[in-house]
């Protein structure tokens, strides 16, 4: 067990025997993660950090049956996934959204959680980095969510297939035939981009 | 390299057969060799062949170049209070659960029946005075009546018959 899991866990204890202040340290410890992979999902800071705090408290709801028996963020993650499925299922449930504010990143910046990118560039260098951006993220979000999270997990939150697998519920042969699914439609996608 | 031959230039030339058959090999390790899941020695192996093979160097570097545009992607950071927010939020659910719980469910029913079935009965009962009401007026008028009666007759000076 890592140290880092070995502090999950240790403070996952504490969360079911209904101690807050250590949901409140969970919560700062993941919440970069969990908002990072939502809104990688879903495209929207807002519905990311509204998304996240639903995940945050069904963690608590959930803390009763949590095992120690997985690592934290696997369980945690496997909860991630099956909010940002819920919530592409309640979009397509509501007509009102139409597709293309699912898969439309918005262009006037997000009021919500901050984009975190330091770089500098001039506005020229802006205008093409940002269609860049939504070139990815709309191509991202366009995969069938099986490969949509384990790109996301394997990419951004470097997570190892065997994790990914328990995540998806699915064997490790699964995760490596979804991730070159998803990265033959990636490369056909952002052709002309690298 | 068993499958290179030389050219009078003294080149190596590559058995096209047999370099297809380690092309494809090594463009099925493109997954592996992206994840880090190549052990060093074939991860040595892999680089060394797709530098210098004419038909894996593009394929590699697409794709190779692709994984790392989509890493573009930028990150967020989440805004400032989100784990008391979120703390608030819990708080607030288990708030309103607390009214929402089966008990609270049974009372409310429970004390609507009540409600309806009080009023029910004081209609009944409104209703019922009405009535009695109602047949005793009655009564009195047809009383009112006969004395009537009695007093004109009585008036004329015949003999009162009821």
């Amino acid at each position: 067990m890592t140290p880092d899991n070995e502090i999950d866990v240790a403070l996952m204890l504490r969360v079911k025997a209904g101690d807050e202040e250590a949901l409140r340290e969970l919560i700062e410890r993941h919440q970069r993660a969990v908002i990072g992979v939502i809104y990688r999902a879903i495209g929207d800071a807002w519905e990311a950090e509204d998304i996240a705090q639903r995940v945050f408290i069904q963690v608590f709801r959930s803390a009763r049956r949590y095992k120690p028996t997985a690592k934290f963020t696997t369980w945690l993650y496997t909860i991630t996934h099956n909010a940002i499925r819920n919530e592409y299922r309640r979009r397509s449930r509501h007509a009102a959204e139409s597709f293309e504010a699912l898969t439309q990143p918005s262009e006037t910046g997000e009021p919500g959680a901050q984009l975190a990118d330091s770089r500098v560039m001039d506005p020229s260098q802006q205008v093409v980095e940002r269609e860049l951006q939504a070139k990815i993220q709309t191509a991202i979000q366009l995969l069938p969510e099986a490969q949509r999270t384990a790109v996301i997990l394997c990419r951004f939150e470097g997570l190892p297939y065997e994790e990914i697998a328990e995540v998806l519920d699915c064997t490790v042969s699964a995760v490596k035939s979804l991730l070159h699914r998803a990265r033959e439609t990636l490369k056909e996608k952002l052709y002309g981009c690298y | 390299m068993a499958a290179t031959d030389r050219n009078f230039s003294g080149k190596p030339v590559l058995d096209e057969g047999v370099n297809k058959m380690n092309c494809a090999k090594f463009q099925n390790e493109f997954d592996d060799r992206l994840d880090g899941r190549l052990d060093p020695a074939r991860a040595l192996e892999f680089d060394a062949h797709t530098a210098g093979c004419p038909a894996c160097w593009p394929a590699w570097q697409a794709y190779r170049g692709m994984w790392e545009v989509v890493s573009r992607q930028p990150s967020v950071v989440p805004s400032f209070g989100f784990a008391q927010r979120t703390l608030r939020r819990l708080h607030e659910q288990a708030e309103r659960r607390f009214w929402q719980l089966p008990v609270f469910r049974w009372a409310t029913a429970m004390s609507l029946l009540i409600i309806v079935g009080v009023t029910g009965v004081i209609v009944c009962r409104q209703a019922e005075t009405s009535r009695r009401v109602a047949t005793y007026a009655a009564v009195q008028h047809d009383r009112l009546e006969d004395f009537d009666v009695i007093v004109s007759l009585d008036s004329l000076g015949g003999e009162t018959q009821l």
